[in-house]
This record gives C-alpha cells, structure tokens and sequence, in this order.
C-alpha cells in the first residue's frame, strides 16, 4: 500500500514534518531544552542504576539511590558554589567595571604606540575599537546568561525530569517502539538498538572529558584569583567538546576577563600555562580512556550546530549542541544503514 | 490500523501471558516472578492475515512465540513453505544468541498474536540480573543444540543416502560398460 505514494508527496510530506517540528521545538525551546538535558544526564546515569539492579535491587530503588548519590553530591558541590555562581551571573549581567579594563587598554595602547614609533603609527585608538566591539557583541552574549530565577528553576526542574527519564527510561524506550508498524518494526528496533550502542560510550566519555576539564579549569582559575572562575570554569568545560576550538576559547575568555577585571596582564601567562597543563591531562589521561572514537563530529559542524542552537534555543541551546548533533548523526547513520538492510529504500 | 492500535492500547492480560509462556519449552523452568520480569522485556505484536512479521534476509534481531495463529516460515524465492507454527511454537532463536540474516520469511497465514524477545533486550537483562539473563540462555542453547544434532543427523542420511546413490550409480555404469565391451577368450 505505502509505496502507490509517491516519493514527491512523501519528501513534501516529510519536509513539512520537519519544519513543524522545527518550529515547535524552536518556540517551546526552554522546555524542550530542559527535556533534553534530563533526558541526557539520564542516559549518563543509566549504566550505575543498572549497575545497582544487578545487585539485586529494584529499578525505583536503584534510582532512587543513584539520584541520591547525585543530589548529595551536586547539593555539596552547589552549596559551596551558588552564592559564588549568582553573584557572578549578577556581575555579568549588570556589566563589567569598565574602568579598569580602560586603564588596562590605554596601558598596552601606549606601550604599543612607542615601540611602533619607527614605523609611523601614531594613534592606534585600541579603546575605541575595543568598546566598538563591545557595544556590538556582548548583548549577544549576554542573551546566552539566563537570569538568576530562571536558572534556578530550571535548576529545581531538571531533577524531577531526569529522575522519572531514569526510573520508567527503559519502559518509555519499548513504548516508542511498539508505536512502529509492524513492517517498520524490528528496522525500529535495530537503529534505536546501534544508535544506543554507539552513543553510549560517546555521551558517557564527553560527560566525564568535561567535567574533568571543568573541575580543573575551576580549581586552577581559583588559584590564580580570576574572577568569575566557576563561570569560566563551566564554560572551558563545556567548550572542550568542540576539537582544537574548544580549549583555546575556554582560555581566551578567561584571560580577557582576568585583563578586563584586573587592569592588567599579570595573569594572561599563568592561565595560559594552566588550560595547556589541563590539556594534557585531559588529552593523555582522561579522553583516551573515555571516549570512543567511533562517533566523529567534525569541528566545522560542532561549529554551524553551536552558532544555530545559540540562535534558536539559547544558552541550553549552547549546552545541548555537541551531544544533540552526536545523537542525530548517528541515529542517521543507523537509519540509512539499516534501511538498505531492511530492503525498505 | 487494528493491528497498529491493538499495539498502542494493548490490554495485558497477566494470566494467559503467563499461562502461555510457561508452555513454551525455554520459559518452562521459570517462576511466576522471573516469567514476569521476562515478560516486561518482550514485545506483544498483532499481525493481521498475510502480513509479513520478517523477511528473508533481512537482520534478525531475535525470536517470536506464538501466542494465537498460524504463521508460515517461507524459504524464497521458490516460496516452499518450510514450517507451519501454532500457538505456543517459537521462531528465530538463533538470531536472538547471533545475529544473523534471516533465512527465511515468516508470515502471518491468519490473524496472529506474538511475543517477541530481542537481542538488545536480552543483553541488558543479562547486565542487570545474570541468573535470570542465564536461566533464559541455558535452554535456549539446550534448544540450539537439539536443532544442530537433528541437522547432523539429516545431514548424516543424506549423506548415507548420497553414498548409496553414488555406489548403485558406479554399478550400473560398470554393467553397461561390461556389456558393450567385447568378450575376450
């Protein structure tokens, strides 16, 4: 019966699908969002309630333990953080003390225009483009910070959503396959089966490559007395998902906000020498022993998929990105694969 | 659509599930507690007449039980009808342990209902409860085995068979080439 339709209705048919579901997801962004983060930190966590059935437990108690075990942990690490998290999104967002970075600027300004005497430049006006550039992007960043209320319901919601994603995961999983018709049915079931083992490792790999870099990247910033360093810290965190990018961004805004907070460069040098160690040990002794290499992102899409999902969804956007574009690509992957072995393309 | 439906808003009903798969020689062993835990990971699926459950070919992914209806195991192209399964029969088990093509077609000949148990579900099992995960494979395996001697044997006739074939055929070749040849003093 299906194939009397033909294949220009079905395109027409499917790209409509495509842009509704874009749009949808575009404008409940937060709430999908925020779905999809818990979904995620589920699949993170998934292995460790499994891990606890195999000893016997049910799946509502081993959840319950696992979630336990995450709260206690997150709640010590947050309690100790959030004042210094709020107040830091506060500072971002009522500004930067501009002063100092202007001493900062006019210092490396002068110093720039007597030693580029002999080759006749004489005003280089840094300032002026320095604040041009400012004016211009950082409302555009700032868009990305979401406000102390927001995040700190986003932050009492996600729990509840990742703890029931992580209780009846595997109960929803089957419930979606069984929506396939019947002729769709095992094909179903065999790319949701290779997209699940393939993004295991990979998801669960980066998870721990970031938060590794992140905890690092916050003590280290710490230590050198920059401001904002849980911020940055996340930031560098995150960012080391994208190749080669990722770790040179994470240290070029934490050096320009020490420049801009401190007035001067005292610290650029040790921060630089910090995100290169951290690095190494992410390069050398965490990343090989997490992550499989069998899920490639090259860096250009991580590149297009992080300025889109800033675009549409925001800072979760930014947050979702990298995992999200490694779900799809694989999950494409498998569904064209295994439609040729299905005979159904 | 009726089947599509029938899997979305299916009405579960514990008691023939559980009567049914106790009669199936692979769950046979198992308490009314494990029987459970097995049937949360199996998928119940309606197949109208003559709609095709999986084709030759194609991945195999695991195994089905028949719990109401006929279903035929369809060797293509020649479309020789291999096996006719009933209620209680299972197919597909050793895509369920390997997977591998299937090699044959199965058919639903009336309207069925079967329960289907998959690879990616049985690995998790075995993850999260290893005694139940080996209590399931112990007889599936046993089973396996069964079908391999039943093989060895009809391959052993065959080629019993082939070999009496064989000899009859070189002897009548050698009395025909004994009649024409020409008598010697």
């Amino acid at each position: 019966m299906e194939k009397s339709v033909p294949l220009w209705i079905r395109i027409a048919l499917l790209a409509v699908f495509a842009v509704g579901f874009f749009w949808v997801m575009a404008s409940m962004g937060e709430v999908v969002a925020l779905v999809l983060i818990a979904a995620l930190l589920a699949y993170v966590f998934d292995p460790l309630a499994s891990l606890l059935e195999a000893r016997g437990l049910g799946r509502t108690l081993a959840t319950t333990l696992v979630f336990a075990g995450i709260l206690l942990l997150l709640g010590g690490v947050f309690f100790l953080l959030l004042p210094v998290v709020v107040a830091e999104v506060r500072a971002i967002q009522t500004g930067f003390d501009i002063e100092q970075a202007r001493v900062a600027i006019e210092d490396v300004e002068g110093w720039l225009e007597t030693r580029l005497a002999v080759l006749g430049v004489e005003d280089l006006d840094i300032l002026g483009a320095v604040q041009q550039f400012i004016v211009t992007n950082v409302d555009d960043v700032l868009s990305y910070v979401p406000s102390v209320v927001v995040l700190i319901t986003q932050l009492a919601i996600l729990p509840f959503i990742m703890f029931f994603l992580l209780k009846d995961g595997r109960r929803i999983k089957k419930g979606f396959i069984n929506l396939a018709p019947n002729r769709y049915f095992e094909f179903t079931l065999n790319v949701l089966h290779k997209t699940d083992v393939q993004l295991g490792n990979y998801l669960r790999g980066q998870f721990i490559a970031s938060s590794v870099v992140a905890l690092l990247s916050i003590a280290a910033l710490w230590l050198l007395k920059v401001d904002y360093f849980v911020l940055i810290g996340l930031f560098a965190g995150l960012t080391n998902m994208i190749p080669y990018l990722g770790p040179v961004t994470g240290a070029t805004v934490a050096a320009l906000i020490s420049v801009v907070t401190t007035g001067n460069f005292d610290t650029v040098l040790p921060i630089i020498v910090a995100f290169v160690i951290i690095q190494a040990i992410d390069n050398v002794g965490v990343s090989p022993l997490v992550l499989a290499r069998n899920v490639k992102l090259h860096p250009l899409l991580i590149l297009l998929t992080l300025i889109l999902a800033g675009k549409f969804f925001g800072f979760l956007g930014l947050l979702l990105a990298v995992p999200v574009t490694a779900v799809l690509k694989v999950f494409v992957q498998e569904t064209v694969t295994n439609l040729r072995s299905y005979h159904l393309a | 659509m009726d089947s599509f439906w029938g899997n979305i808003f299916k009405r579960e009903d514990q008691q023939d599930t559980y009567a049914l798969l106790k009669q199936i020689p692979i769950f046979e062993k198992m308490s009314r507690r494990e029987l459970h835990a097995i049937e949360r990971i199996m998928y119940r699926r309606e197949y109208r007449s003559g709609e095709v459950i999986f084709r030759q070919g194609e991945p195999g992914v695991g195994m089905y039980v028949v719990q109401h209806g006929t279903v035929s195991i369809v060797f293509e192209p020649t479309g020789e009808v291999l096996a006719e399964l009933r209620d209680g029969d299972f197919f597909g088990e050793i895509a369920l342990l390997n997977e591998t093509p299937r090699s044959a077609t199965a058919q639903a000949r009336t309207e069925c209902t079967l329960w289907g148990l998959f690879q990616p579900e049985l690995l998790d099992l075995l993850g999260r409860d290893p005694r139940l995960g080996v209590k399931l494979l112990l007889p599936l395996a046993q089973i396996a085995g069964q079908r391999l001697i039943g093989s060895d044997r009809q391959v052993e006739a065959l080629r019993h068979e082939l070999a009496q074939y064989t000899s009859q055929t070189e002897l009548a070749s050698e009395k025909h080439n004994g009649k024409e040849r020409p008598a010697v003093d």
